[in-house]
This record gives C-alpha cells, structure tokens and sequence, in this order.
C-alpha cells in the first residue's frame, strides 16, 4: 500500500501533479490557519491570565481579611511564618494586632473528608481558646456535607482548648462536640482542623514562651516544645523576627 | 420584537437544546445541585455561547472547511478558559464550588452545536440573536432544574432555609434525582410541543 502510493507522487502526470500540489496548498493554509487560531487564542489567553492574577491576589488576601474581621475583631493582621511546624494543611497563619499586642491568631487550614477539601478559618485567643470558627471554602460537590455550615455545630468549638474530640450523641466532657447526623465524616473533618489550628497556635505560643526565656536569662532552647518540631524551630534566622514581637507583646504585659 | 418572542418560542419548546436536542446536559447536571452554583454556571455558558458566535461567524469564511472544527474547538476552549479566569477572580467562592466543572463547557454539545450549525453559516446579527435565544433557553431551564434540586434536596433556596431540615429528600441531590427531575421537565415540554402539534394539525 505505501509502495504504491510512493510510486503514484512521482508518475509525473500532468493533471495529477497539478491536483497534488493544490492539495499541498489546502494543507499548508489549514495549517497556517489553525496555528495563527492557536497564536491569537494563547496571546489572549495569558493576557487575561496576567491582568486577572495580580487583582485575583489582592481579592484573595480582602476575602481572607473579611472574614478575619468577622470572627475576630482587631486593627491589624499580619502573616506570620515563624515559630510552628509547617505542614500542607496550614495554610496560613495570622497574627491579629489591636495596637501592638497580639490579640490573637487566625489559622487557615485545609481538610479533607473523603471527597471534598474544606477550607476553614480558624480564631484562637491568646490563651489557646478557640473564639470561632468559619468555614472559609468548601466544594458543592460535599452534598450532606454542607451541614457543616450549620451555625450550631460551628458556635459549639467556642472555647475549646485542648483536643477536641467529635462523636455522636451529646457531648459528655469539655473538650467534646457532637458530630452532625448525616454529616459525620465532614465534622470529624472540620473538627480535625481545628485541632490542627489549636496545635499550631500552642506551638507560636510555646515557642514565644521559649524565646522570651531565652531573652531573658540564658534557659534551655528546647524548654516546652514537643519532640521532633523543637530543632526546626530554634532554628537562629526564624527566631529573629519573632524577637521584636515578644518584645512589644512582654512589655505590654 | 413579535418575532424575537416567536423565535423565543420556538427555541423554548421545538427546539430546546437541553430538553428536546439533549445537548449541554453534562454542564447542566453538574452545577445544579444549588441555586446559585447553577447561576454561575448559567452566566459562564451564555457568555461563552455569546462569544464563541460572535469570533466563530466573523472567522467563519477564513476558516478552511477541512479544519473547521479544530479552529472552533480552540475559539470555544479559549473563551471557556477565560470565563474560568475571571470566575476565579471576581468569584472566588464559587470558583471552589465549581472550578473544575467550568472547562467541561468547552465539550459540551450545546456550544459546539451552535457554533456549528448556527454560526459557521450565519452572519453575526443572526448568529448572535440565535445564540443568546439559545443561552436564555439553557438559562431557564438550568435555573429551573437546580431550583427543584435545591428545594427538594436541601430544602433551602440560595441557603434560606424553606423546608425543615428533616424533610429533605437527598436522592433530588444525588446524580440519579438530577437525571430524574431533568427527565420530568423533559416530558412537560414534550407535551407542550405535541399539544401544539396537535393544534397546528387541528387547524
């Protein structure tokens, strides 16, 4: 088949010859056609990417503060890096200044129950209590377990401190929260973040603890943080800016 | 005017896309589990058909007919992906609800079909009189299937609640309800048509 073919390009007919390279031009214009399609689409394409980044950041970091102000009302909120172990379900920590005492934290952290990724905002006073929690973002795709957004369930992580731990029927101990019926791996979810936003508030809160010591008279680095997050954080460069902090926040109390 | 509410018609009942061609039902299903995610979605497939007319029935005699269809499906991909970019700007919260969901317009049959019979053979005014006729038909019924699913499933209407919780029927919520109460809809437009038939018919 290919043989033959090959044969038939180079029997130098007249007419043949002719319909061929007619045909080559059709090919050569449809080509050129799609790429300059493709060009124009892709020089659009990252044009309205480019304009739309920039203000989709800003709109981002509005949203995040909204909803910060909402659940924990302060003058200034400030992105802090420093003083926890980082893990992919933190996104962001936030520490709330009213004037130039911290206030508290706002923790964004990412869960997953078994479809859906939930987004929550978490507000944890100085004392490790838990002021409130928002759930930020959540796929539509939860279906049952939109339930989550249920303003009960949320207001009953008010002032937990410790492990919170979720199961069914009422809650029998402090640190305990009834799940929602039909929603059950979605609150074990949620309820999993906010823990998570507990611990990492605590470890600010130890590591601070641990600074100031170590400011103040020569203590051991590792004083209250637990096990294997203890070398990371007393790490020289990330303590530095903690510093200044602990300092504003120690002469005001 | 009288003619545009004629058309409005006929596209509405004779030649629903979703309802009686059975095209853009992917779309459809997808993003009618609220009222308001079946907005978005309504809002991103109309400016997409508007769009795509507007570019196909202007390029539509320099486009080769050989490799037609691959420039449309480009046209159509670049215009979906820019309606993803700004959902994912101006709406945020709702790009979480449905950003994976928005590129699936792009092979939905209800733009492809337009593009295609309407207007890669028309000028721009009527190509793009047909495609936003054919957007607010979708509209429609996009509005009123996730309405339904909404109110039956949830119970709520754009998370006000409007029937007790426990009276919910999830099944409205689960694919399955979605195809259910898309084939009622169907059906009422069915009858509505073969009335008209049989009134034509009659006369």
């Amino acid at each position: 088949m290919n043989k033959k073919r090959f044969s038939f390009k180079f029997d130098s007919d007249e007419k043949i010859k002719f319909s061929l390279s007619e045909k080559k031009k059709n090919i050569i214009y449809s080509v050129l056609t799609l790429f300059i399609v493709a060009i124009v689409s892709a020089a659009l394409l990252s044009g309205v990417n480019e304009l739309m980044q920039a203000d989709e950041r800003n709109k981002n970091d509005a949203d995040m503060l909204e909803v910060m102000k909402r659940i924990l009302s302060a003058d200034e909120y400030r992105k802090t890096e420093n003083g926890f172990e980082k893990t992919k379900e933190i996104l962001a920590v936030y520490e709330a200044y009213e004037g130039e005492e911290i206030k508290g934290y706002c923790v964004q952290v990412e869960v997953k129950d078994y479809t859906d990724t939930i987004t929550l905002m978490v507000a944890i006073d100085n004392e490790v209590k838990v002021q409130a929690v928002e759930i930020v973002a959540m796929s539509e795709n939860a279906g049952k377990g939109i339930k989550a957004k249920d303003p009960q369930f949320l207001d009953a992580f008010k002032g937990k401190d410790n492990y919170i731990t979720a199961n069914k029927g009422t809650p029998k101990d402090k640190n305990q929260i009834s799940v929602i019926s039909g929603a059950t791996t979605t609150s074990k979810a949620v309820t999993e973040g906010v823990n998570d936003a507990i611990a990492v508030v605590s470890q600010i809160k130890a590591d601070v603890a641990s600074v100031e010591k170590e400011t103040g008279e020569d203590a051991p680095e590792t004083n209250e943080i637990p096990t294997e997050t203890a070398p990371q954080e007393v790490a020289p460069e990330t303590q530095t800016p903690t510093e200044g902090n602990v300092g504003e926040g120690g002469s005001a109390q | 005017m009288k003619t545009f509410f004629s058309l409005l018609q006929k596209k509405l009942f004779a030649e629903n896309a979703p309802l009686v061609m059975l095209v853009g039902l992917c779309p459809l299903l997808i993003a009618s589990k609220t009222l308001i995610s079946g907005l978005v979605m309504a809002a991103a497939i109309s400016s997409v058909l508007i769009f795509s007319c507007v570019v196909i029935s202007l390029v539509r005699k320099l486009i080769p007919d050989n490799v037609r269809l691959v420039a449309y499906m480009i046209i159509i991909a670049t215009l979906v992906s820019v309606a993803e970019i700004m959902i994912r700007a101006y709406l945020p919260t709702h790009y979480v609800n449905l950003g994976i969901y928005i590129p699936i317009i792009a092979s939905a049959g209800i733009v492809f079909a337009q593009a295609d019979n309407v207007a890669s053979k028309n000028g721009i005014v009527v190509s793009v009189i047909d495609g936003t006729l054919t957007a607010i038909t979708f509209s429609i019924v996009i509005i009123t299937v996730s309405f339904l699913r909404e109110l039956l499933g949830s119970g709520t209407i754009l998370s006000h609640r409007m029937i007790e919780e426990e009276y919910g029927m999830s099944f409205a919520l689960s694919g399955g309800g979605g195809l259910v109460i898309l084939g009622m809809l169907a059906a009422v437009v069915k009858k509505i048509n073969s009335i008209k038939k049989s009134k034509k018919e009659g006369e």
